[in-house]
């Protein structure tokens, strides 16, 4: 059963043996792996329940509904675009559908029992397996991408094709937005249904405000019904608390280390909310003689894995993930420089434009704190990782104009044109500072840490009954789409907590 | 992307300026606003909303005459629409920054003239102000000021052909 906190219009206690907050890839695979064990589920979302009905490809409609603060959350300097889903299904929702492993040399690196590469593999098996994980045909790469792929076999580095979760895709290249032809495999279309199928209740438009612990344990979660007035209000209602045996955090770090802090969580470790990493990522525009168009097709079906190593030596600046990062008109207005007739001007270079991201494998190490009810999100990139994030920068334009690009938009406040690759040294030159280029994050990492905060089952140190099963605790960053580890640890707690629980 | 969570409030320097533009704010009248667009608002007041519309008319200056103007695709009314789905919080936030970035010149640039009453040529100095300060709050508050204006404008169907974006696939839907 699917319900909304908006039809909530009095206070309700309710008993299960597990609380979920959060649907997003963790808190999904929980609440399913719990529901099909014979455990009674409560899974609890701040955001809507929002179907391929709703989605309509329009940025200005979907953001304020799919992304916390519409779009709008930032790093406390506002120097980093942080964008998180909301809603049922959680970021899964307006992914791009990335599914990749994450690097045996990251995870044999945690040296944590049972979070070896090879000791993850069958719970990555099974995710894979139920999301119908594929590589993407090559005819379906889109002309974006296509540059990114012709510029990289150019040079003769390393990079090839993505896997994803999408079947019945058409094409719309409106991922970001939500899928209007349902074809993600996502949380919102494998796993909560199956979970409600396996008898997990989930309530939409319902925000955990406080972990209720008793005498050292866990007993439940309060929560706020809301009314989100067609996008993130949050206008609160009436109480929600939900009495269970076990309390699984699966709101992402921001939210599930912001909820471990307002609740007052023992903190055993001095870690709770901290270590967090961002993949924050840097856009490199190309501008082509040629038809490019690239807000048709498939996002993001390529990649670029030459600038990328995972050894943990001081000075490896080659910590870049490049992607394709194309936008809609006003993801694209944002990230191009400037404003006024000069800004209108690059605007319309839009159909002939390729743009590329070097997303960092970032060793800087932010925190979530709390404003209020809100969380602040704290980050500053050390100078090991302002290096990388320039030579990755760089080396986004050095595809570029190998794949042909007449001329190369470096995003900086006062914009930096190259027009050939003989210039390559003025992004070096021009470095990093807060806010110029500005930086965009999308997958938040490690705020309540395997083998700090939680043990290596995922379960709290300090606190019985308490259970994480998100980003939040990967102790390092990943260095790729974090998704797949996701749905995978989550999978993986929940069997730990089953376990518990019996 | 969009608005800076917090980003006034962000710091004492942050912190006094936001103290100061709300006096200011406070103490001066003198804007009009046309009934039937006060009557639609929904988060911004009509001064906010005319600081809006003058900031937009400056972020998108076109650059041909096939442009259609801010005002023409009503970009501080799809900015309103826009603010009051967010949470109250950053609503207030959206609102202190307006109000700074109207009376900001009387704090950073040492005249009065408030930002709705600056020649063109004067707002974009002022813009371009923001932009390169050493204040991180300051351009902090140019990219979201920035961010909000291409939002309520490239929204609109009537700019995508200046573009060549071909739009949705589905159709707009009523209301």
């Amino acid at each position: 059963m699917i319900e909304s906190g908006r039809d909530i219009a009095r206070d309700v206690t309710l008993d299960c043996d597990v609380v979920v907050v959060g649907t997003g890839a963790g808190g999904a695979m929980v609440a399913r792996e719990a529901a099909r064990a014979g455990l009674e589920v409560i899974a609890l979302e701040e955001g809507g329940h929002l179907g391929p009905r709703d989605f309509t490809q329009r940025e200005d409609e979907m953001l304020p509904l799919l992304f916390q603060d519409g779009g709008g959350r930032t790093t406390d300097d506002g120097a980093v675009t942080v964008l998180q889903g909301r809603g049922v299904g959680g970021s899964t929702v307006h992914n791009t559908n990335l599914c990749k492993r994450a690097p045996a040399a990251v995870l044999d690196g945690w040296k944590l029992a049972g979070w070896r590469a090879d000791e993850l593999a069958p719970h990555y098996a099974v995710v894979e397996h139920d999301l119908s994980v594929a590589p993407i045909d090559e005819s379906r790469v889109n002309r974006n991408n296509a540059i990114l792929r012709r510029g990289v076999e150019k040079l003769g580095w390393k990079g090839g094709i993505l896997s994803h979760n999408r079947v019945g895709c058409v094409g719309s290249g409106f991922c970001e937005l939500g899928c209007s032809f349902d074809a993600k495999q996502n949380a919102l279309k494998v796993l909560i249904p199956a979970a409600v199928a396996a008898g997990a209740r989930v309530i939409s438009d319902c925000r955990a405000e406080r972990v209720l612990v008793k005498h050292g344990r866990a007993i439940g979660v309060q929560a706020r019904a809301l009314d989100n007035g067609g996008g993130s209000v949050g206008r609160p209602g009436a109480t929600v608390t939900v009495h269970a045996r076990a309390v699984c955090l699966a709101g992402s770090a921001v939210g599930s280390a912001l909820l471990a802090q307002k609740s007052g969580l023992p903190d055993p470790s001095g870690r709770v909310g901290r270590g967090l990493h961002l993949h924050p990522g840097a856009a490199v525009a190309g501008v082509f003689d040629e038809i490019i168009e690239g807000w048709n097709g498939i996002p993001q079906s390529w990649e670029c894995t030459e600038k990328l190593r995972f050894d943990d030596a001081p000075d490896n600046d080659d910590r870049a993930w490049i992607i394709t990062a194309f936008a809609h008109p006003i993801g694209l207005a944002s990230s191009l420089p400037g404003f006024g007739a000069a800004h209108m001007t690059l605007m319309r270079l839009y159909p002939r434009i390729a743009v590329l991201a070097a997303m960092l494998h970032d060793r800087s190490e932010g925190r979530v704190a709390v404003d209020g009810e809100r969380p602040v999100v704290k980050y500053a990139l050390d100078g090991g990782d302002v290096r990388a994030l320039v030579r990755g920068m760089a080396a986004c334009a050095e595809i570029l104009f190998a794949a042909g690009a007449r001329q190369v938009i470096v995003p900086y406040a006062e914009p930096l044109v190259l027009s050939s690759v003989s210039e390559l040294g003025r992004v070096a030159a021009r470095g990093y500072r807060p806010l110029d280029p500005l930086l965009t994050a999308v997958h938040p990492m490690g705020t309540l840490a395997l083998g700090r905060v939680v043990d290596e089952r995922g379960a709290w140190r300090g606190a019985d009954g308490v259970w994480v099963a998100d980003g939040s605790l990967f102790p390092t960053s990943l260095g790729g789409p974090p998704q797949l580890s996701i749905y995978a640890a989550g999978h993986k707690v929940a069997g730990h907590l089953v376990e518990a629980l019996r | 992307m969009l608005t800076r969570r917090g980003f006034l409030r962000a710091g004492l320097v942050g912190g006094v300026l936001l103290g100061g533009a709300a006096l200011v704010g406070r103490s001066l009248s003198g804007y009009h606003l046309d009934e039937a667009t006060a009557r639609r608002l929904r988060a911004l007041s009509p001064k906010e909303y005319l600081v809006m519309q003058a900031v937009a008319r400056r972020v998108l200056a076109p650059d041909g005459g096939d442009a259609p103007s801010a005002d023409a695709v009503d970009v501080a009314g799809a900015v309103d629409v826009y603010v009051a789905k967010l949470p109250p919080a950053v609503q207030r936030d959206v609102r202190a920054l307006l109000q700074l970035v109207e009376h900001g010149s009387s704090l950073f640039r040492g005249h009065v003239a408030r930002f709705t009453h600056l020649a063109p040529a004067e707002q974009d100095a002022v813009l371009v102000d923001w932009q390169r300060s050493s204040l991180t709050v300051r351009r902090r508050g140019f990219q979201a000021l920035r961010t909000l204006a291409f939002l309520g404008y490239w929204r609109d169907d009537r700019t995508w052909p200046l573009i060549g974006y071909s739009g949705p696939m589905l159709p707009k839907r009523a209301g």
